[in-house]
């Protein structure tokens, strides 16, 4: 798979989330606003993960900057 | 006159007091004040079999002030030590060793071949710090920077990025640009690549990093969000691993004859397409699910799924089953050793981090909620790293040994976050 062919399996998804979209009013939020609903619900733990996948792996990026501020790669 | 001044401006603020009210919003400086600090103290313990041990204390700490902004820092220190894989390939393959076991009973095995590894030890202190302010007309910035240092690597890093909320809140747009420099200032100086010459060329090396961040997050439903980010990292200077060698073998018997300094290109660009979804199930039950696909230009490209679960057993109690596949394909100049009689390649590296493999994490994380607030948790992983054990391009006894041993590596961490000042409140109170 080539990165265009991702970018438009991608979009396809989106697109088709996106049909399926409700304006959700600010008090039907109450489930989105649980801890564990967030976008990254432990930034501790993510931020460990990334370091330990960044240094063992050749991958970088995707949930946040792909930089690496560490010799370990 | 002032009198009428202050009066009016007690009427105002009950006028304004009142319409939140109404609304049933809290004020915002009302909401700042009940927003309490955090702090975020990690203990994290890393354990490769056979290889490295990383042990990492850490502290964060947010601040939130009026208005929604905040303030946070975070300070770390890694202790690294123990082998490492150098690259170079098994001199001879393992005797066959004979065990006697309490009873006398006796076995004979071969431990095979062991991979040349070079020890390791190090400390890396890291720390950054970052600024979120709201701009007004539903954007929020956030500015921050780092720095890390260890014996041999020094790393300044910025970021700055622009989310902008639409659609009442249900869409956002963000955008972000990362930049950093690293020196690296290897033990004994910085190798000539392709050579075995140990006198250095120099003695530090440096890198140039650009992130670049733009990501979409979606509202699907009240119960449904799902985020896409798309990044490019763009790397140019000293990109080598200083400490890595390749072997050059007899090109019938295998046998290593020599080893020489990796080089890899100068320059590197990566892109990675991210999607997470998240949808709350039950009542507080939350699954998570993310894909990433990643590609460079030396020729890597990889496909991570990431699947969690949080089960809320009760109110204060949750446990979170993790599941994590890796697949990366090899970069274009990686090469498990050199043969004798061929002209040497411009490229070449026998990381095995740059070898085709596949990784495989399964965790459990288990967190509590105390009755002052503050969150235990504490969680157990196992991350297993297998990749080609016997590549076709092994020559003569080569084709004999174990050339990708399986990294298992253990990961054990404890969290605590609580708020310092309520900390301190009911220490008070209960003295």
């Amino acid at each position: 798979m080539t990165l265009r062919r991702a970018i438009a399996l991608l979009l396809l998804i989106g697109g088709v989330a996106m049909q399926g979209c409700a304006n959700v009013k600010p008090w039907e939020r109450e489930t989105l606003a649980e801890p564990a609903m967030q976008l990254d619900s432990n930034p501790t733990v993510s931020s460990c993960d990334d370091h330990i996948y960044f240094s063992r792996e050749a991958s970088k990026g995707g949930r946040g900057f792909g930089g690496g501020g560490c010799g370990c790669n | 006159m002032a009198v009428i001044k202050r009066r009016f401006r007690r009427i105002k603020e009950r006028a304004t007091a009142a319409a939140y009210a109404l609304l049933g919003i809290i004020p915002p400086a009302a909401a700042a004040e009940s927003k309490p600090w955090n702090v975020d103290a990690s203990f994290l313990r890393y354990t490769e079999s056979g290889r490295i041990d990383v042990t990492e204390p850490s502290v964060s700490v947010t601040k939130p002030f009026a208005n929604d902004r905040s303030l946070g820092v975070m300070v770390t220190v890694d202790s690294i030590s123990g082998s490492t894989p150098i690259g170079t390939l098994p001199q001879a393959p393992g005797a066959p060793v004979t065990t006697t076991s309490p009873s006398g009973h006796a076995t004979t095995s071969n431990p095979g071949v062991v991979i040349p590894m070079s020890h390791y030890s190090d400390t890396r202190f890291g720390t950054d710090g970052s600024w979120k302010q709201p701009l007004g007309f539903g954007l929020t910035g956030v500015i921050g920077g780092e720095v890390s240092k260890q014996s041999d690597f020094l790393s300044y890093g910025g970021n700055i990025s622009l989310a902008k909320d639409f659609n009442q809140k249900n869409t956002t747009v963000m955008l972000g640009l990362s930049p950093e420099f690293d020196t690296n200032k290897p033990h004994g100086g910085v190798p000539v690549p392709l050579s075995s010459q140990l006198a250095p060329t120099a003695i530090s090396a440096d890198k140039r990093v650009i992130g670049l961040l733009a990501g979409l997050t979606q509202v699907i439903n009240p119960r449904t969000l799902m985020q896409w980010n798309f990044s490019q990292t763009r790397e140019n200077g000293y990109l080598t691993d200083p400490y890595k060698q390749l072997s050059i073998v007899n090109s019938v018997t295998g046998a290593p004859v020599g080893s020489i300094y990796e080089r890899r290109p100068a320059s590197r660009i990566g892109n990675s397409l991210y999607w997470l979804t998240k949808y709350s199930v039950f009542s507080h039950d939350v699954i998570s699910g993310s894909y990433r696909f990643f590609e460079d230009n030396w020729g890597i490209r990889s496909h991570t799924v990431d699947l969690n679960y949080h089960w809320q057993f009760n109110e204060q109690g949750y446990f979170e089953p993790h599941f994590r596949f890796y697949h990366q394909s090899a970069a274009d100049f990686f090469n498990i050793g050199l043969v004798t009689g061929q002209p040497l390649p411009l490229l070449a590296s026998a990381d095995y981090r740059l070898a085709q493999f596949n990784g495989i994490t399964g965790g459990l994380r288990y967190g509590w909620t105390f009755n002052n607030g503050s969150l235990f948790a504490i969680r157990l992983e196992y991350y297993t790293q297998r990749g080609n054990n016997h590549p076709d391009s092994a020559v003569g006894i080569q084709r004999g040994f174990n050339l990708f041993p399986t990294l298992q590596a253990t990961v054990f961490q404890i969290q605590y976050n609580f708020d310092p000042a309520r900390f301190a409140r009911d220490f008070a109170a209960g003295s």
